[in-house]
């Protein structure tokens, strides 16, 4: 048998929040949301991230920011400030470097790292856990929960549980009693959809679920089955991929009022197409499927993709390609709530496939890359396309 | 309308024309195929707008003449069910046909010939002559490179040139190209260019035998295609293509000559490894040997091959899709294959160790840049 991996799953506690309240002294103990603005609970778009203080009275992440707005008036509103947020997190990367070269970052505030092999290290594999969160905390003034276990789905549950400023370690041991009374909804993929059918089978607990059959799973659930029957056992394989698993970017808007002025949504598309070339840029990826997105009222989101033959590393490109795309929806009756862009597929640019009719294309990539350090010095608002500027 | 024909000879025409049908089309006419029958001769048509095919197929008996639209797919697969025996076709007032065999009866609901698009003609035309052996090779030897990029529409077909005596054809994607020309055309007073979709090249791929000679005529807007009893009419692309001649390069002193088969059959094994997303292999290449490796950090995959060749140069690393690299393999016929290189990032040269007799036939292929 093989030796059990040592996964460490990290993740910070109300990380844009708690940034702000870094920020701003004067935030600190009060209830902070970081989303779109409320206008008073009128206001559209979504909560990003709320403060402990804030989830006490029922504000929490991916609720619209209306309702957030009902259950808080009185919290501060703020707007992310994804720049600030993307640097503190390239420094806390840095720091999970040291405990070891398999890291896999999530998303700006949380990570996967593998600590197999490294035991040899340290006492056991609640110390670099431990250490971990001392550095994040001296070094950055922030807290991070921490999970440990022999795979990936145990981390993530461990330090889900511990949060805030938790640390938990799994032992191989204890992963079937730790998990047993725990909620389902807790596994990977089990959504409201899942949670609900579960719940009529009787079912509540990861405990309950092992009480079903593998065949009984598949036959409901498809190969979904599958992998919640070894779910529900703490079995999980996926490896933690060191190379960074970027596999889309991408960025949109809700208007202010549904909208079908062309130029309006061409100008929006434009200025999401530089933000995204910026992104992919900054975390040197290229990629062909360009994907345009677009919310009609009242909730119809259509999707469309498009394949460049050559690699998109610009929001020129970008936007060319979603444009054209943009073009084929008929706007005359129906109205824009949300329009987004973004590129799938992305591979690393440093195994880039040349292109024979590329050089014409590299006058203008000097100027982006002179328009790119303008952006690192001032934020992304420093400068942009006369066409876009003083929009968002 | 009302004739009769054999299963065979029906079937010969519907198949020619059946591959241009679409069988889900926004214009659901288009999922049809016209008959018109003459005085002599039964004319079988069908066209997605783009390409059309016209083929020509003689009857056993004509009583009366007449037009009339079938559905594609059922007449197709009705006839192709039926042995070899006489079939008889009879239209009514109402567009519907009726067909007969010692088997059975059927019937199937046509529409008017009023209703079916027509089909677009040549103004101002050229004409010339080409060997169908000629033709299909040329076309077989680009149309691999053509590009499927929404975005740069002039790649999206094979580029075909004629000037004074050569004729050329030129496909690609921007990651490789493929060139070859015969240099001993009859010559022509006008040059002559076009992009020729790949859909109407993929078709008379198809139906072109190696025997005989294919008229084309083209103006500004179509290609036709003549061979046989079929035509074949295509719309070009529009645009304008890119001066190719300038992406070859001319300066690639570095020549590795290899043996095609056995490096095709390496870079196969060899790839199987590599990264599901870049297809990327590597070749290392130093004093009379070539090393091919591929590896796959998310799976784990890696593998490693050696070859000898003929290579005299300071050593060198370069990263290739191995999928480009296999397309180009498989279109050198001579035994050895001849890649003239210059640098890591730049294209690389490759060609069969000799050329056919008035022929001139080269590729390229971009390299992957590798990481440090």
């Amino acid at each position: 048998m093989r030796p059990s991996r040592q996964i460490i799953h990290v993740d910070m506690d109300a990380f844009y929040a708690s940034v702000e309240q870094l920020d701003f002294p004067e935030y600190r103990g009060r209830p902070v949301i970081v989303g779109a603005d409320p206008r008073g609970g009128k206001g559209r778009g979504v909560v990003s991230a709320a403060s402990y203080e804030a989830r006490k009275y029922g504000v929490h992440s991916a609720q619209p920011i209306s309702r957030a707005y009902r259950c808080c008036p009185q919290g501060i509103f703020v707007r992310a400030r994804m720049d600030r947020y993307m640097e503190i997190s390239a420094r806390i990367m840095r720091i999970f470097e040291v405990f070891s070269p398999r890291v896999e970052p999530i998303s700006l505030d949380e990570a996967f790292l593998d600590v197999t092999g490294t035991g040899r290290l340290w006492n056991d594999a609640e110390e670099p856990g431990r250490e971990i969160k001392q550095r994040i905390r001296m070094e950055e003034s922030l807290t991070a929960s921490v999970g440990i276990g022999p795979n990936k789905l145990v981390a993530k549950i461990a330090s889900d549980h511990g949060k805030p400023d938790g640390l938990i370690q799994v032992l191989p041991e204890k992963v079937y009693a730790f998990l047993g009374p725990m909620p389902v909804g807790r596994l990977w993929g089990v959504g409201k959809w899942t949670q609900q059918v579960l719940a009529e089978m009787g079912v509540v607990t990861v405990a309950d679920l092992r009480m079903l059959s593998e065949e009984i799973l598949r036959k409901k659930f498809g190969r979904m089955g599958e992998v919640l029957f070894r779910h529900a056992r703490g079995l999980d394989e996926t490896p933690v991929f060191a190379e960074r698993q970027v596999k889309s970017v991408s960025n949109e808007h809700t208007f202010e009022r549904d909208t079908n002025d062309i130029q309006m949504l061409r100008h929006t598309l434009k200025a999401l197409s530089e933000r995204v070339g910026y992104r992919l840029r900054k975390e040197n990826f290229s990629g062909r499927t360009v994907m345009l997105k677009i919310r009609f009222e009242p909730f119809q989101t259509c999707i469309r993709h498009m394949t460049s033959a050559a690699s998109i590393r610009g929001g020129n490109a970008l936007y060319e390609c979603a444009l054209s795309m943009l073009d084929e929806f008929d706007l005359t009756e129906n109205r824009v709530r949300l329009i987004g862009v973004g590129l799938t597929q992305l591979i690393p640019h440093a195994s880039q496939q040349g292109d024979l009719f590329e050089a014409e294309s590299e006058k203008r990539n000097k100027m982006t890359e002179a328009l790119d350090a303008l952006k690192d010095r001032f934020g992304q608002d420093v400068i942009g396309n006369a066409e876009t500027f003083g929009r968002r | 309308m009302k004739f009769s024909i054999v299963q065979k000879s029906l079937l010969d025409g519907l198949q020619k024309v059946s591959g241009v049908v679409p069988s889900k089309s926004p214009t659901p006419v288009l999922e049809n195929i016209l008959f018109e029958l003459g005085e002599k001769e039964l004319q079988i048509t069908g066209t997605d707008l783009e390409v059309s095919v016209t083929t020509r197929v003689l009857p056993k008996r004509i009583e009366r003449t007449g037009a009339v639209a079938v559905p594609a797919r059922v007449l197709t697969e009705m006839i192709r069910s039926l042995p070899d025996i006489p079939i008889e076709f009879e239209l009514d007032d109402n567009n519907r046909i009726a067909i007969t065999t010692d088997q059975g009866f059927y019937k199937v609901s046509g529409i008017s010939k009023d209703n079916y698009p027509e089909i677009a003609s040549l103004k101002d035309d050229h004409t010339v002559r080409i060997k169908n052996e000629k033709l299909l090779r040329m076309l077989t030897k680009t149309i691999f490179a053509v590009s499927a990029d929404e975005l740069r529409p002039a790649l999206m077909g094979v580029f075909i040139q004629l000037m004074g005596d050569e004729f050329r054809m030129v496909a690609t994607d921007g990651h490789r190209l493929s060139k070859i020309l015969d240099k001993n055309f009859p010559p022509i007073e006008t040059p002559i260019k076009m992009i020729v979709p790949p859909k109407a090249v993929q078709i008379a791929l198809k139906h072109l035998t190696e025997e005989g000679t294919t008229e084309l005529r083209m103006d500004d807007r179509g290609l036709s295609l003549a061979f046989g009893n079929t035509t074949l009419f295509t719309r070009l692309v529009e645009g304008q293509y890119p001066d190719y001649e300038r992406v070859i390069p001319r300066d690639n002193q570095k020549t590795l000559t290899v043996n095609k088969s056995l490096l095709l059959s390496t870079v196969k094994r060899v790839s199987l490894f590599s990264s599901a997303l870049t297809h990327q292999v590597r070749f290392s290449l130093s004093e009379g040997k070539l090393a091919v490796f591929s590896e796959d950090a998310d799976m784990g995959g890696e593998a490693r091959e050696e070859l000898g060749v003929e290579y005299h140069e300071e050593p060198m690393e370069i990263g290739y899709n191995a999928q480009y690299l296999m397309d180009i393999l498989r279109h050198v016929d001579t035994e050895d294959a001849v890649f003239s290189l210059k640098s890591p990032i730049n294209a690389a040269l490759v060609s069969p160790a000799q050329q056919e007799e008035d022929e001139d036939f080269l590729m390229l292929i971009m390299p992957i840049k590798l990481s440090a």
